[in-house]
């Protein structure tokens, strides 16, 4: 039989891949001392990650039991043909294109569709392409949770976030800046706020709603209230940017100004007030407002008690 | 079943057994321990802080201390059953400590148990006299207390700014201590179950206000505690088929507030006064408060030719909310004249807030190369409080007012529907198309009934091979709604008859709320991530966002906000890294407002609402953010070295003038506001085996804050009420903490070991 010519193994190599799961059904399963053999370098930093421990040893579906091919396919025409990059239908998770990243997160999903991933679909993530692999590796441990690419998850987040990122750099800012400044804080991270996965909630946000996420932790602002402070209950970044800011509270901007945005009742609010005034030094308005997100007290009306 | 639970007996004892005999291991990488794997890391070491690092900025989230330093994180299986046992530490015995422990079978199982604190800090500057008499009391100390009563007047309030002067700084810190359990099970391939439990604790003082006088004016700032504690509780149960899914999951959080309420001695008043004022005054504290929520979540693959998916959230919670009440005052003195109107309704408010998500997702790809996705969410917020009619109230516990208040309980709605589709436009190339809509129904005592946004947006994506891509999205949004009710508030707030009074002293009726007013919003965005050569990659990103708010005349009128980044990564061989960020943003936001004074004619009190009083104001900030490491293999599996270099710097300033050249004096700039912080950092790692890593760091951070909002203040500034409209001071009482962030320049350098298991 006549050797194909560079061309038309270019040609094959293509076909291969854009048909990759035909292929894989064409292919048989070769086992993974076939695979070692050649790729024998990625088996130790394989096998201290949870997917090594598990696939063989402990398999609880089809997938597991082929160990490699469970995730890449099986590999008998990648073998036969004596191997190479993109030879023999194999999923290789290079997220080369829409086509191949769908292809490839179906592998993951395909076990991982439950709990975080409930809300994949149709997620912002998986709408624009995002692959699993953008921010999972599974080859070797790089972080100590999660499989991610990055030492922790905020570094993994900030690939592409990078404005989100530096936010939490600035003087106003949760304990999140773990990575980006070694030695900070690192009590937070993305995860604790948002779900890349998918959710029922804009932003990606793990809870119901914005407000419902910060109480997770700030409860005290939950109420209700007897007397309450109507933007409150409806968007907490009404007032506050999570990600930081300049300002202390993580304000969006400094009080008095940031409460005339919206407030011009006769007195005191509708002045511009003088930069050494009572209304704009030390907390500005909230000297006197102090329970600005709500107050119990009977005699709470102004927010003062 | 058996099997696993001798191998978990075994595995057990044979952990007991390492511990005790303190295994050391011979080789780096997976230690073996018999039938036992440990692998992980132990640093150990002592670090030196030279400097100036008294500033509470440098102690926020972080308790940097010179001395020893620890840190590990352990793993311990045994490969054959999967058995695991995990240990993590932080900082021993530092504030910011944290621990972290996890036992269980890859896949099957594991329960995860962390403790973690961390300080959060207010500042350490602040001078108050008060002392704390019991928890929730504070009053002044004995000496100053008989001093003052003994004087009036200005002499009072010059030995009231003595004494704060005299007064020693407070530390204003709070350690936020948290825990969490959580355990998970894998019942089968299908079937998972977790629970889990979040404890927060807040314990430390904080600054809070009491104000005094009303309105405006008259307030001392003091050190309040902080004593609460929030426990969450969430459980779930999720069950997967191919074509389907199912989920189950319960959350309940409790709030406790260890302070119900604080009464502050008012330094300027030794009696109570039915018109003059208290001698203290009493300001509650964050009630306690119970929510929980129940959620069921399916999914479904539809039987169509078409790869079709459909999936919902259905959930319902509750708030609740039943402190008992205060007093209306403690001010002695009202209460004596008008008791029987300062009678409280009822107890306690009996709040109950009931909150509804559903939710429906519909994916489907009709076509090869066409995605669809149609999605819908409501959220309704339901305040079902029953309001309180208040037939009196006292300001401040200084002034008696007998009219008569209403609350008015806010609720509120949410609907959005959005439709997208995508097409594969290339192989690569993908181009979608959206539109959105959004509702927001409000309750009465808000000034819209309803708004409405709809927007239409696009983006493209090409991503031809890893680590190359490029995204670019631009979406435009319109936001009207019902008619503008600026009076809504106090129709709901007051009785009929007094609201036309209110009106003539109430908000500008030309005046918008930015969350309910007409918008106009263009914002665009572009990723780009690049492979420029074989170790050479980068990313660059655009965001940009402006919001008109053509429509209001008066208030927020404008928001633009940009911001460019780039990232990039070079490694030109295996033993080189070299890491370089820089992100810059950029906000503008314009404001106009009337300047409003009362007038009093014939008795009636009405606005002065002249144009001439219009004053404008400009909010500029830009923030820079640069960061800069390289990594370098020295000398190969012997030497590593690493530094790094960050730098971040933001600028705000508020400028304001008078639109009209009103009346009033010329209304000033604010001075700018800065802060900027940088850090240097060097580490060397010197492999003295396989196992073991010694390491020497240094790191230098340096924080410069320029905060006129504080650095100016001091504990007593009886003229801090100037008047931009005449130039003219009056006196007040105001007592501030006179806190500021302090700069800090610091060097760290530490020692340590590292044990690779």
């Amino acid at each position: 039989m006549r050797e194909p010519s560079f061309r038309q193994s270019l040609l094959l190599a293509a076909a291969l891949v854009t048909s990759a799961a035909s292929a894989a059904r064409a292919a048989d399963y070769v086992g993974d001392a076939a695979c070692t053999a050649c790729h024998d370098k990625l088996q130790a930093p394989y096998a201290a990650t949870v997917h090594g421990k598990l696939f063989h040893e402990d398999a609880r579906s089809e997938a597991m039991r082929h160990g490699c091919e469970g995730c890449h396919g099986p590999g008998s025409a990648h073998v036969d043909a004596g191997g190479g990059k993109g030879v023999g239908g194999l999923i290789t998770f290079r997220a080369e294109g829409p086509e191949a990243i769908e292809r490839e997160n179906g592998v993951c999903l395909a076990c991982h569709s439950a709990g975080a991933r409930t809300h994949w679909d149709g997620s912002t993530h998986q709408m624009r392409d995002v692959a699993c692999t953008s921010c999972h590796a599974v080859m070797r441990a790089v972080s100590p949770h999660g499989l991610l690419t990055r030492p922790s998850e905020s570094q993994t987040c900030a690939q592409c976030h990078l404005l989100e990122s530096s936010k939490t750099m600035r003087y106003g800012h949760m304990p999140l800046r773990a990575g980006s400044l070694p030695e900070r804080d690192g009590k937070m991270s993305c995860l604790s706020c948002h779900n890349p996965h998918g959710t029922v909630s804009e932003s990606l946000l793990a809870a119901h709603s914005i407000n419902e996420g910060c109480y997770t932790c700030h409860a005290d602002k939950r109420g209700p209230f007897l007397w309450e402070h109507a933007p409150v209950p409806e968007n907490c970044l009404n007032c506050h940017d999570p990600h930081g800011s300049s300002r202390e509270a993580m304000l969006r901007m400094s009080p008095p100004r940031l409460c005339q945005t919206c407030h011009d009742p006769t007195r005191h609010p509708t002045d511009p007030r003088l930069p050494t005034n009572q209304f704009v030094i030390g907390s500005g308005c909230m000297q006197c407002h102090v329970n600005i997100h709500g107050s119990n007290h009977p005699s709470g009306f102004g927010l003062t008690r | 079943m058996r099997r696993a639970r001798r191998k978990g007996l075994r595995f057990a004892i044979a952990l007991c057994a390492a511990g005790l005999a303190g295994a050391v291991p011979a080789a780096r990488g997976d230690t073996d321990l018999s039938q036992f794997v440990l692998s992980g890391e132990l640093e150990s070491g002592g670090k030196t802080i030279t400097g100036d690092w008294g500033s509470s900025e440098f102690r926020e989230y972080r308790d940097q201390q010179p001395g020893y330093f620890g840190r590990s994180a352990l793993l311990l299986e045994e490969p054959k059953s999967r058995f695991f046992l995990g240990f993590d530490y932080d900082y021993v015995g530092r504030q910011d400590q944290r621990y972290e422990g996890r036992v269980g079978q890859w896949g099957r199982w594991n329960i995860d148990l962390a403790f973690d604190e961390y300080p959060y800090s207010y500042g350490n500057n602040a001078r108050s006299l008060y002392l704390s008499q019991g928890s929730d009391t504070l009053v002044l100390p004995a000496a100053v207390q008989t001093q003052l009563q003994s004087l009036t007047g200005a002499a009072r309030a010059t030995a009231l700014g003595t004494a704060l002067d005299a007064a020693t700084f407070r530390e204003l810190d709070a350690m936020y201590r948290t825990g969490r359990a959580d355990v998970r099970i894998q019942l089968s391939p299908e079937l998972e179950a977790k629970v889990g439990y979040f404890l927060q604790n807040r314990n430390g003082d904080r600054p809070f206000g009491m104000a005094f006088g009303s309105p405006g004016g008259n307030f001392a700032d003091y050190v309040g505690g902080i004593d609460d504690r929030t426990q969450n509780l969430t459980a779930g149960l999720s069950y997967v088929r191919d074509t389907w899914s199912l989920a189950f999951d319960t959350f309940g959080s409790f709030y406790h507030d260890g302070f119900d309420d604080f009464t502050v001695a008012n330094p300027l008043r030794a009696v109570d006064s039915p018109t003059a004022g208290a001698e203290s005054g009493r300001v509650s504290r964050a009630p306690d408060n119970r929510a929980y929520a129940l959620s069921l979540t399916g999914s479904w693959k539809l039987p169509v030719p078409a790869p079709t998916r459909v999936s919902s959230t259905v959930s319902f919670g509750q708030h609740t909310q039943d402190e008992k009440f205060l007093q209306q005052t403690i001010n002695q003195a009202i209460l004596a004249a008008n008791g029987p109107a300062l009678a409280l309704p009822k107890d306690s408010l009996g709040g109950q807030v009931d909150t509804w998500l559903g939710t429906f997702l519909l994916t489907s790809r009709p076509l090869r190369d066409l995605d669809l996705r149609l999605r819908y969410r409501y959220y309704g917020y339901d305040n079902r409080t029953d309001t309180t009619e208040l037939t009196a109230n006292v300001v401040n516990d200084a002034t008696f007012d007998s009219e008569v208040l209403f609350t008015a309980p806010n609720s509120y709605r949410t609907q959005n529907l959005s439709a997208d589709a995508t097409y594969r436009l290339l192989a690569p190339l993908s181009a979608t198309l959206g539109y959105a809509y959004e509702q927001w129904n409000r309750s009465d005592e808000r000034e819209r009934i309803y708004t409405r946004s709809q927007t239409g947006k696009a983006a493209l994506d090409w991503k031809p091979v890893d680590r190359v891509q490029l995204r670019a999205h631009y979406a435009v949004s319109g936001r009207t709604g019902s008619d503008y009710r600026p009076y809504a508030p106090l129709d709901q707030r007051l009785e009929p008859t007094e609201v036309p009074d209110a009106i003539r002293v109430g908000q500008l009726a030309d005046l918008r709320k930015y969350d309910e007013a007409d918008l106009w919003r263009n914002e665009a965005g572009v990723l780009g991530q690049l492979l420029i050569t074989e170790g050479l990659d980068a990313t660059l990103t655009f965001d940009f966002q402006n919001d008109s708010y053509d429509a209001s005349r008066y208030g927020l009128k404008s928001w633009q906000q940009w911001s460019l980044g780039g990232d990039l990564g070079y490694h030109p061989c295996e033993r080189v890294g070299i890491t370089a960020g820089y992100t810059f943003e950029r906000n503008v936001a314009e404001q106009l407002q009337r300047l409003r004074n009362v007038q009093t004619v014939g008795g009636v009190s009405s606005a002065i609402d002249d144009p001439l009083n219009d004053w404008g104001s400009q909010w500029r900030m830009r923030a820079h953010d640069v960061h800069a490491g390289l990594d370098v293999v020295l000398l190969p599996k012997w030497l590593d070295a690493r530094v790094g270099y960050g730098f971040q710097l933001s600028h705000d300033q508020t400028r304001t003038n008078g639109q009209n050249g009103g009346p009033f004096l010329v209304p000033l700039d604010y001075p700018t506001d800065d802060d900027k912080l940088q850090y240097v950092t060097a580490a060397l790692d010197f492999h003295a085996t396989e196992s073991l890593t010694l390491r020497a760091a240094w790191r230098w951070e340096h924080f410069d804050i320029t905060d006129f909002r504080h650095d100016g203040t001091q504990p007593f500034m009886p003229l801090s009420n100037d008047n931009s409209q005449t130039g003219a001071v009056s006196p007040t009482s105001n007592v501030f903490l006179g806190d500021s962030i302090e700069d800090y320049n610091v060097h760290i350098v530490g020692l340590s070991a590292i044990y690779r298991f």
